[in-house]
């Protein structure tokens, strides 16, 4: 079943994977990192062990949460095992990266070698998760050990059918049956909206333990729950004999799923290399261009998209105009992924407030809350491209120009998208429209704030995304400082704009709100461009960036 | 040694490869050259066992790879264009990791002689990600010299190399192939081809316009001319009018 080189292989990567994180503590800046990410783990476990004694000093509170937990568990596996699919994270399952398809495709294994060693790879990370969920559950599960075996085998599960899904998808791609993929593609898609419409009429409120339940008792998602629902009951058992049953309905779930991913992968080979040749393109283009573009599409498939030529405006215009393109050739999921937050921030917004149609701010601020979240994670995400910074600075424009090209076409991009938002929740809650357009107004600097802090801790101290290694903590805990820096550096900045809010909120002015907030927003954004200048003036695209 | 008869490979509407038959016995050389597309490319992976051929039959040492791709593999090295190393592994474990996969007994005189020969030595236990483009192709090299293959395939392998690394590679593609091995070395580097290779598989649009010994090839340039060389004939063969 498995070859002694590939134990081999996974104990010399453990061995270079230790040996690298021993070399990371010996800087200062690498310990530091590693430090930062070890406190955040200790800070974690410390919480959930914190919870559990919380819990067990308040028995009946702990048992209306681990009901709560059980109630919208089962919808909480399927919106994550849908949102891999959506985004193909399935396939990383099956990916080879470009060394192992250099070493292990062309040396004499079975594929099925192969297969074992992904998923034994991604096992441990299972077993760690596993670890930590089960920790978190520990008050509510009938035994710990339940729990974890349970979540192993749950996360398992939902591996397994994200490959099998990338497996039958690619298959479908070699074999150019686009009709049967289609159909396939657009039935699931049809029966999942059905489920979500169901769910959002007859949800209760707006809340997600609500919408959960709403999903789980509407007929269509009952279906889609089905298996979801098993590994549930597994995980919270209330005696043994459910928890016997429940387990070995899901060990013959995820051996059945196992059995079709080895049939299936051996069909396959040209399709894991096709998935494992796509994601390597991906992750390479997310090394240099930023963790979206793990999420691009092929340029070839968009290249005929063209938007027309912007004025110069000091040099401003080719800027902004080359950013949209790229991104209007190369991210076609990110303006879905927009187009889906204002559909879903107004739906929020719509079931709230059909529900609870006294309270208009509250409807608003869940679907705020949305946007803003979203707009949060593209901007974590989406504009730093480190090679494109030497070439910027060879072009023939000054460094205010190009800083300012480079964030107004995010920040027109994202604004656009979030002022349809707002004139869809005027339409919505017509009795605080003055409200939803001062929020609009200030939406622009706010996104200019947002990305420009983003852009400077980046020409700061630029680094690639996505270079993980087994044991590369000094990597992750270089990431997790980033977003707390900006996290402080965006809280300090909308500390003051929220100072200068209150006397407008105290006499209930929307106007005399918004103009002090706008004035302070619009200086700090003015602050940040010389600021930014500076920092790109002196950035040396000569020197390695740490990755 | 390596046989290929009726080679196909299509990607969906796509013809990479057409009804490719060629040789390469024990001990010959074959240069394979072609413009950007040819299927050359497609061709050494699908001897590799990296992707199936859509239609007809590729053995290695009488193994067909895709019936019996073990035993195929077994006897054969690929080494690709770009080379493709394990970051965390140092270069001594790649050899450990590929003597193990080959089931080399006793591998470390002849890793180390291998070494010796790259100029490798002193990064023995240096990490992958450190080794330059160069350096890792020395690498991926040693490693698929390791088990003594019967049969090598070479994608572009100067690409990176310094003048002594591209010395020491062509002395030992000539070792290799005197000690019997059938190599296969894919590249535009015409004068390459012409100083190292025996045989000559030209492709063009995935079929094959040219195959023979590079004299056989120089016997077709007489036609061109007393002064022509293997790119004249390069060119006269890929660009003339179909």
């Amino acid at each position: 079943m498995f070859h002694s080189a590939l134990w081999k292989l996974i104990r010399l990567k453990w061995r270079g994977g230790f040996r690298q994180f021993w070399r990371s503590l010996k800087t200062l800046r690498g310990f530091v990192q590693v430090g930062f990410i070890l406190l955040m783990v200790v800070l974690g476990l410390g919480s959930m062990v914190f919870a559990g004694r919380m819990q067990s000093a308040a028995p009946e509170v702990a048992a209306g949460m681990i009901e709560q937990f059980r109630s919208i568990a089962a919808f909480a596996m399927f919106a994550f095992t849908t949102w891999a699919m959506l985004f193909s994270t399935g396939e990383a399952t099956v990916f080879f990266t470009a060394s192992e398809v250099a070493f292990l495709f062309p040396a004499p294994f079975q594929r099925r070698h192969l297969l074992t060693y992904k998923l034994l790879q991604s096992l441990f990370g299972l077993v760690l998760l596993s670890l930590f969920l089960s920790l978190f559950l520990a008050r509510g599960v009938l035994l710990w050990i339940g729990g974890f075996v349970g979540g192993v085998l749950t996360l398992s599960f939902i591996q397994l059918l994200t490959m099998n899904v990338a497996f039958v998808r690619q298959v479908l791609e070699a074999k150019s049956n686009v009709l049967l993929r289609r159909v396939l593609g657009y039935s699931v898609s049809v029966w999942v909206l059905v489920a979500v419409t169901q769910m959002v009429l007859n949800a209760p409120s707006g809340n997600f333990v609500a919408l959960a339940s709403s999903f789980r008792s509407s007929p269509a998602g009952r279906w889609l729950l089905a298996p979801f629902d098993v590994f549930a009951r597994m995980i919270f058992a209330s005696d043994p004999v459910s928890f016997g049953i429940s387990t070995g309905l899901v060990l013959l779930l995820d051996a059945i799923l196992l059995a079709v991913a080895y049939r299936l992968d051996g069909l396959s080979l040209e399709a894991a290399l096709a998935i494992s040749e796509k994601l390597s393109a991906r992750i390479k283009a997310a090394q240099t261009k930023g963790a979206w573009h793990m999420f691009s599409a092929p340029t070839s498939q968009v290249a005929r998209r063209r938007l027309p030529t912007l004025p110069f405006w000091n040099g401003i215009g080719p800027i902004v105009w080359q950013r949209l393109t790229t991104n209007f050739r190369t991210s076609l999921k990110l303006f879905w992924l927009l187009g889906g937050a204002v559909l879903l921030a107004s739906g929020m917004a719509f079931t709230i407030h059909r529900k609870t149609p006294e309270q208009p701010f509250a409807a608003a601020a869940a679907g705020i809350g949305v946007m803003v979240y979203v707009s949060f994670l593209i901007c974590m995400s989406l504009q730093n491209d480190i090679e494109r910074v030497g070439y910027l600075k060879s072009l023939p424009l000054r460094p205010a120009a190009i800083v300012l090209g480079e964030l107004l076409g995010f920040v027109g991009l994202l604004s656009a998208v979030q002022g349809t938002f707002f004139l869809a929740l005027c339409g919505l809650l017509p009795s605080i429209a003055g409200w939803l357009i001062c929020a609009a107004v200030l939406s622009l600097p706010l996104n200019f704030l947002l990305f420009g802090i983003d852009k400077l801790i980046f020409y700061w101290y630029p680094t690639r995304m996505m270079k993980g290694a087994p044991g590369d903590f000094q990597n992750a805990g270089r990431q997790m400082l980033f977003v707390f820096l900006k996290m402080l550096l965006l809280g300090g900045g909308l500390a003051i704009v929220g100072v200068a809010v209150i006397p407008g909120a105290m006499l209930q002015s929307p106007l005399l709100a918004v103009i002090p907030a706008a004035i302070v927003l619009i200086a700090e954004c003015a602050g940040l461009v010389p600021l930014l200048t500076y920092a790109f003036h002196r950035f040396d695209p000569s020197v390695d960036t740490p990755a | 040694m390596i046989r290929v008869e009726g080679y196909e490979k299509t990607y969906r509407e796509t013809v990479a490869v057409r009804g490719l038959s060629f040789e390469v016995p024990a001990g010959s050389i074959v240069g394979l050259v072609g413009p950007n597309g040819a299927g050359k490319t497609t061709t050494l992976r699908a001897l590799a066992g990296i992707i199936p051929p859509t239609r007809g039959r590729l053995t290695v040492a009488g193994h067909d790879i895709v019936q019996d791709p073990i035993a195929a593999k077994s006897r054969l090295a690929f080494i690709p264009d770009e080379p493709q190393l394990f970051d965390v592994l140092t270069v001594w474990g790649h050899l450990e990791f590929t003597a193990s996969v080959y089931r080399v007994s006793a591998f470390e005189a002849e890793a180390e002689r291998l070494l010796t020969q790259f100029e490798l030595t002193e990064k023995r236990d240096t990490i992958a990600q450190e080794l330059s483009r160069g350096m890792r192709q020395k690498v991926a090299i040693c490693c698929a010299y390791l088990h003594q293959p019967e049969a090598i395939l070479f994608d572009e392998p100067l690409t990176g190399l310094d003048p002594r690394g591209i010395r020491t590679l062509k002395e030992s593609i000539r070792e290799r192939a005197a000690a019997g091995a059938a190599v296969m070395v894919s590249s535009h580097l015409l004068d390459l081809i012409e100083d190292l290779c025996s045989h000559l598989l030209l492709m063009h649009r995935g079929q094959c316009l040219f195959q023979g010994t590079i004299s056989e090839a120089k016997n077709k340039l007489a036609e061109l001319g007393a002064d022509a060389s293997l790119e004249d004939f390069f060119f006269q063969l890929t660009e003339r009018p179909t």
